[in-house]
Formats: structure tokens, sequence, C-alpha cells
């Protein structure tokens, strides 16, 4: 028989909040953490603006343990998800120092923000030289100075486990530990993930979830060079404007948003709130720039939100970027039908958050398991006429009471992976 | 009723080295048990204490004008590991959606954004087009995706970035894949390319060897790094029989454990390996008297190498004998990101060969005096029929499996 998983606690740290239950609220009423950079490199690279969340020291004191200089090898992201895990293991209610059979995987993007940054002094070492045997040469001069740059602990931000591993040692989770790169899809695709282990019986709990932070001068440049960032003019808080007819493209922020999976004899055994269950997910892939994105998206809802799932709730990623909020408006109204598609409430905290990438879809998911907890719904923020080439998505102001029994989530990626994730509300699923 | 999970099989295998390219130009160096590192020559290195690795001088050719030195390694591995695959595919191409792509990598293709950021150092110009393409190709997926479009293949594409692990935990995804019925086969692997951040990255932890390389040798005082692409075809045993290939191995059991301990060092004790290792005979549903070998990560640092041994002697405690084991990495130097499918591409050849990889540079104070760590070249064996693979990385994340030889 199938082991059941369900959610048992959930940890955020975003522009609009540090703690699941501020950043609920901040959505329930409606609130913005994007802001214009008004100095520093940021502020002079587009879109100059965005959702930054900082850590204050005494959150920071909490959740890391100085003794071994942990701070000294996070990038953002991993602080970010290393912070949303100290709040999701404050709200899970676990005891003991260790646990061997909870695993974490977390999704983020390659930390070269950071490393763009703070490993200079690595970088500079390297020249290129065409007349070298191949291709490079070493510049002396510059290592006195490199090697003040770079030290033990930036070259450790650098690696890419560091996301997954700090939140392992954050937990004292001896499980399965990974960290999933590479696209905007990751959250979605590392709880999936996760998912599948604990069913396989590898673990009985998992912390899963995504962490992203685009906060370096070099990785905000590409970004604006792709195409994918939105300018800003005017009220910043009103420029991240997913699924709306005048969507200008993301305008980027940092976030961290994890889950507690955990079996449900677990769960039971030691008398854990349980939030929701999860009750299907997928996982597509197209090749980034070519056309077949569409079908991707569609096979991943097919497969990822079974037939007979209540369905009450749309949490999606909502990019801001016209041509992704097209794919996800089309692939849910192809899906469901359009009418269905656009009378159903969408959840979307990027109107808020401004797009975090790996995590965006993960505080969707959020959004939807405190809706179905709290039966109330956020308000569409920035959304005021929907893309007509998109989904017909109805503006709403914040719902005080609704009944949400299940919610589809939709991480549809720049990258062209593309991940759906069903859950169903704990009351709903018990019976 | 549920469904038989699906034996998973290995048919074939690419691997690119400090040795050149292709399996047999990798088996040369490990029989005659000659190690392919030297002093540093893709960058001048002479300003370090010790400056020596193991790097592949005479690049695989680009396949596009940009392709960094990892890709091009990938690509290539690639070639050897399909060479079989692709013309089967042709006839069937309706099988390319049952073709997944799973691969590990700790940096990627670093080399070619480092040269963006070197040129916006130092004129403070804006970013060019160009500079978009060294982007692209920095981030973690885009291997997979190159390797991908190279295949053809239309499954299931991943990237793992789990440092030393990452290749080792690439297969055990890749196994799951098929194991679950997402795919019929899936080419699973690693790649890192020689770069001088990582290598002055290793040198600031203070993880780099001021001597030689000597895994297991109480006189060990770090390791060398190297650069490589290794990759796996792997498949369901009905899907490899499908198209009339012959299996080498049947992948039998994977373990991974955090220690969840400390971001450089491993549990002193090997605690966090002890039970990968045990997850993966749990897997198997094998014992550890039914091992012959153990191929160990076997870096070359004081802490891992007494780590791994402490946990293979509380294992195979319960076995009569301690098998032989040995280490790669006087080879063929650390791969990071490349260094778990590495091993395991060996041990296939190993399976294949009836022979032992041996440690090189070790074996005149081995570190527990009993044990055979397999010095000097390699060691002609019979009976070789299951071999255990360890690895381990930074964030203590360690990982184990176990492969049985095909008709054993």
């Amino acid at each position: 028989m199938t082991r059941r998983v369900v959610i048992t606690a959930v940890g955020i740290a975003s522009p609009i909040g540090i703690g699941a239950e501020v950043v609920w609220n901040a959505l329930l009423a409606g609130e913005s953490g994007l802001e214009t950079f008004e100095d520093g490199p940021l502020s002079r690279i587009p879109p100059a603006a965005g959702g930054r969340t900082p850590v204050p020291m005494k959150i920071g004191r909490d959740y890391y343990d100085p003794k071994v200089l942990r701070n000294a090898t996070m990038n953002n992201a991993t602080i970010l998800g290393v912070v949303a895990t100290g709040d999701c293991l404050d709200r899970a209610g676990l005891v003991g120092d260790k646990h061997r059979r909870i695993g974490c995987y977390i999704g983020t993007e390659m930390p070269y923000p950071e490393h763009a940054k703070q490993a200079r002094g690595a970088l500079t070492l390297m020249e290129r030289d065409e007349s070298a045997e191949a291709g490079w040469s070493f510049n002396d001069e510059r290592l006195g100075a490199s090697m003040r740059f770079q030290s033990a602990f930036e070259f450790l931000r650098s690696l890419p486990n560091m996301s997954a591993s700090h939140v392992s040692i954050r937990g004292g989770f001896q499980g399965p530990v990974a960290t999933f790169l590479g696209s905007g899809a990751s959250g979605i695709q590392a709880i999936l993930e996760a998912t599948r282990e604990i069913r396989a019986g590898h673990a009985e709990g998992m912390m899963a979830g995504g962490a992203w932070s685009p906060y370096a001068p070099l990785y905000q440049g590409f970004l604006a060079r792709t195409g994918r960032i939105g300018y800003v003019s005017g009220d910043v808080t009103a420029a991240m404007r997913p699924f709306d007819r005048s969507h200008i493209g993301a305008i980027p922020g940092e976030a961290g948003c994890v889950f507690l999976l955990e079996e449900l004899g677990s769960a039971r055994e030691r008398g854990a709130t349980i939030l929701a269950e999860v009750t299907g997910g997928a996982t597509q892939f197209a090749a980034p720039g070519h056309g077949d994105q569409e079908a991707a998206c569609q096979t991943a809802l097919r497969l990822g939100i079974p037939q007979d799932h209540p369905l009450d709730v749309i949490a999606a990623t909502g990019s801001g970027h016209p041509e992704l909020d097209r794919l996800e408006g089309q692939a849910w109204a192809r899906f469901l039908g359009a009418e269905r598609a656009g009378q159903l409430p969408w959840l979307f905290p990027t109107a808020s958050t401004g797009y975090t990438g790996s995590a965006a879809a993960p505080l969707a998911a959020a959004a939807a398991i405190f809706a179905m907890r709290d039966g109330k719904l956020p308000p569409t923020v920035n959304l005021h006429e929907p893309d007509p080439q998109g989904a017909a998505i109805v503006p709403r102001e914040a719902v005080e009471t609704a009944t949400i029994r299940g919610a589809g989530v939709s991480a549809f990626s720049f990258e062209g992976i593309h991940a759906t994730l069903s859950l169903q509300s704990w009351s709903e699923a018990s019976e | 009723m549920t469904e038989p999970v699906p034996n998973v099989v290995i048919t074939d295998m690419g691997l690119v080295t400090a040795a050149g390219t292709g399996v047999d130009a990798s088996w040369r160096q490990v029989a005659a048990g000659r190690t392919c590192i030297g002093p540093v020559k893709t960058f001048d290195a002479s300003v370090f204490p010790t400056a020596i690795g193991a790097e592949l001088i005479q690049q695989p050719p680009a396949r596009q004008p940009d392709d960094e030195r990892s890709v091009r390694m990938l690509l290539a591995a690639g070639d050897e590991v399909a060479a079989g695959l692709i013309p089967w595919l042709d006839e069937h191409p309706e099988e390319r959606d049952q073709l997944g792509v799973v691969l590990g990598t700790s940096q990627g293709a670093i080399l070619g954004v480092g040269d963006v950021h070197r040129r916006l150092r130092r004129g403070g110009g804006q970013l060019k087009e160009s500079d978009l393409h060294a982007f692209h190709t920095y981030r973690p997926g885009y291997g997979t995706e190159r390797l991908a479009q190279t295949l053809g293949a239309r499954g299931p594409r991943s990237t793992v970035g789990m440092v030393c692990v990452s290749s080792a935990m690439a297969l055990i995804q890749a196994v799951e894949l098929i194991r679950n019925g997402v795919v019929d086969r899936v080419v699973a692997g690693g790649f890192e390319g020689f770069s001088p951040f990582i290598f002055t990255g290793f040198f600031c932890i203070g993880a780099m060897t001021k001597t030689v390389c000597r895994p297991f040798d109480q006189r060990r005082d770090g390791t060398a790094l190297g650069e490589g692409a290794a990759l796996l075809l792997l498949e369901s045993e009905e899907a490899a029989a499908r198209r009339g290939a012959e299996p080498i191995a049947v992948f039998e059991g994977g373990g991974f454990a955090a220690d969840a301990v400390h971001m450089t060092a491993p549990d002193r004790e090997g605690h966090g390996l002890e039970r990968a290792i045990r997850q993966a005979f749990g897997e198997a549903r094998r014992s550890p008297d039914q091992v012959q070998y153990i191929n160990a990560h076997g870096t070359g640092t004081p802490y891992n190498d007494s780590m791994e041994c402490q946990a293979f002697s509380r294992v195979f405690a319960e076995a009569e004998t301690m098998p032989p084991l040995s280490s790669l990495k006087s080879i063929f130097g650390h791969t990071l990101g490349a260094a778990g499918c590495l091993d395991a591409v060996l041990c296939m050849r190993a399976f294949q060969e009836q022979a032992l990889p041996p440690t090189v540079n070790s074996g005149e104070a081995p570190e527990v005096e009993y044990w055979d760590f397999v010095p000097g070249k390699a060691r002609k064996t019979a009976g070789l029929d299951r071999i255990l693979s360890t690895n381990a990385a930074f964030g203590g994340n360690n990982t184990a499996l176990i492969f049985r030889r095909w008709g054993a």
C-alpha cells in the first residue's frame, strides 16, 4: 500500500516577513515587500528594485550556531533556506537534536550570484592567454590581493550543496540530503522528490522546498540582459503584475519556503498537526526556447493533478513575465476548461514578494495550505485586467470565508522544466 | 496487486579523465598503477607551495565555438556511452521519450563565467550578448540540457549539485526513475573541469596535499584535484533485452545519509557513511560477506580516510574477512562532481577484467595494518561478483552503491 505523505509544518522567509504566519497575514492584507534600491551597485542595474529579505541578527543568532562559523559559509539563498527551516522547526514540535529518518531536499539556483561577488579573488587569478597551452595563464601579481579576497568560507559559499547541507545541519537531519539546481521549478521538484523518498520508505520525514536570491550585481546584470526583468517606472509596489494585461516582466525577490513532509503514520504517532496531504505531482521537460513547452505543461498538469482531486484553488508561479504567465494561464485553461480555470481563485504571492525563483511556487503552495486551513483567500494584488491571451482570472478582494478542499500548484519555469503538485486539505483528505 | 519493481542494469559507459577520452585510456592507467597527477599546466600555479593535479591537456574538440572544457569532456563521454544506443534510437525514435538524463556537477562550466567577470572588473563595461552565453553555460542545468539534446533524449532531466557525491546521487536518482516506471533508461553521471577557482578553494581550506596524494596511507596529507566526465547507461532489464543489449552489471542497492555535523569535516567516526552503506545493503538484500571489493572515496585527506576505515570496520565486522579496498584518487585526482560515477565506471571495467584497481602511492604505511589496500598495480582476481562503492562530500553527505556483475 502506498505510504501517505502529509505536510505538518511550513517555514517562510520572504520580503513580506519572516515566519509563515507573518507572511500569510501579510498576503491576506495585500502587502508588498517590493522596494526601490536607492544606492549601492544594485541601484544601477535594472530593475533597481525588488524584494529583499533582510534577516535580523536576533533571528540569525536564533537560527545559526556561530560556534561553527556557519554564517560565513552561507550565501543569501542558503541563509533564507536555513531561516525558513528554523521557522518550520519551531512549528513542527520535533523533539531531539538528530533525526536519522528525516532528510532534506532544497531547490535553488547555482550560487553564482554571490560567487561572482565574493570569489572575485580567485576569478581574477585567471587570465585568458591564447598563447598558453590551454588558453589560460595565471597572474602572479594578483595573487596577494586575490588571496585576501578568497577565504575558505567564501569558497564554501560557492558550493551548490551548501543550501541543503546547512539545512541538514540546522535541523539535525541525517536522512537523504540533496540540492536540486537549475530552474525556477526546482523548489517543487525538491518537494516531489522528497515525497518519493518517503513513499519509498527511505525516510519518515523530509524538509523540502525552495530558496533563492538573485542579489549580486553581476547576476542582476545577467537577468536584465535576458529580457526577463521588468523595468520599473512609478510605484514599485504596483510593478509586479502577474497575469495582468500590463505585466512587464519579473521584478526579482528573494525568499526561502520549506515544508516538513511526513509519512502519515509517523506524523500521527508523534501527535503532529497535519495541514494537508500531498496527493500527486509530476515533472515534465522541454528544451528551453523550443515550442513544446505547452505540451510539457499540459502533461505535467494531467499527470500531477488526479482526475478526482478536489480542486478549489490554483497556486501559480506568476512570474510576471508575459510569455511565462501566458504559458501558465493557458495550460490551466486547457486543462480545466477556460471557464472553470477563470472561475477558480488563483494565488500568486509573487505580486507581493517579487519573482522568487525556486521559492516562488512553494510560496504559492504555502498560501494554498493556509487558505485550506483558514478558509480565507488573499486578494489578487496588482491584477486589474487579466491578459486576454492568458487565463481569464477574476480579480478579487480578500475573502474571509471559503471552502477550499484542495489545490493545484504549478511551477512553470523559463528553463523548460515544469512541475505540478496537488494538495488536499487534511479535513478533506482524512475522511 | 503492485507491479514488480524492474531490475536496473548497466549496459554501457563513457569516461573522460586526465588519462584521455574513453574507458580504455583510463583503465590502462589503472592496470599499470600509473598516476595522471603531475604539475599543473592549464594555468601558472607556481606561486602555490605545491601545485599538482590531474588535467586533460588534449581536450576533446568543441562542438560549439565557446564550449567550455567541462562541457567538451561531458559530450565526449556522451558519445562513448551512447555509441550503441543512438543507432537503435534512430530506428526507434519513439523510445527517445523513455530516455532521461541525470547529471551531477560541482561547479559546471565555470571557466567561461570567470572570463566575463574578470573583463567586467577590468573594464567596468557592460555585459555583452556573448556574456549571456557564458552565464547560460554556467547554469547547472546547461550540461544536462546539452547532453540531452546531443542524445536526443526527451525524458526527464535533472541536475544534482552535491559536490563530491553529485554523480553517485545522480546514479541513485536515475535508478529510482527506472524503478518507479517513469522511464526505461537513463544516462547518468557527472562532470567537472579543472579550474583555478576550485584549485584555489581547496588550497584555502587546507584540503590539498603538499606532497603526493596517497589515500589510506598514514603519511597522507591531502588530496589532489582532477577533472573528467563519467557516464553510465542504466536501463530496466526488460528495456535492455528489448534492444538486445548485454548488461555489464546490475545496480543492486544505493544508500545516502547525512552526518548533520559540520560543513567541511566529516563525522569523525563515519556514522553517516555507515548508515548509507547499511541502507545500500538493505536495498540490495545482501550482506557484507557477499562483497569482494570496496571502491572507496579515499581522498587522501586525514579525516576522510580515517572516517571511511572506521565505517568499513563496523559494517564488515560481521563478515568473515575484510575485502580488499582501494581508491582511484591517487590516479585521477579528485574529480568532485564526476568522482562517484568515475568510480562506478571503473568498477564496471573491474568486473569485465576481473581485476582490482590499485591505490597508487600507498602501501608502506597502511591506515589499517592488516587490510589490503591493493598497493601498486591492478591485481587479477577471480570471482569478483559484487562491489561496494562509497563517496562522501563537504556538508556531511555520504553515498554507497552496490553493483553485481551480470551473470553472477
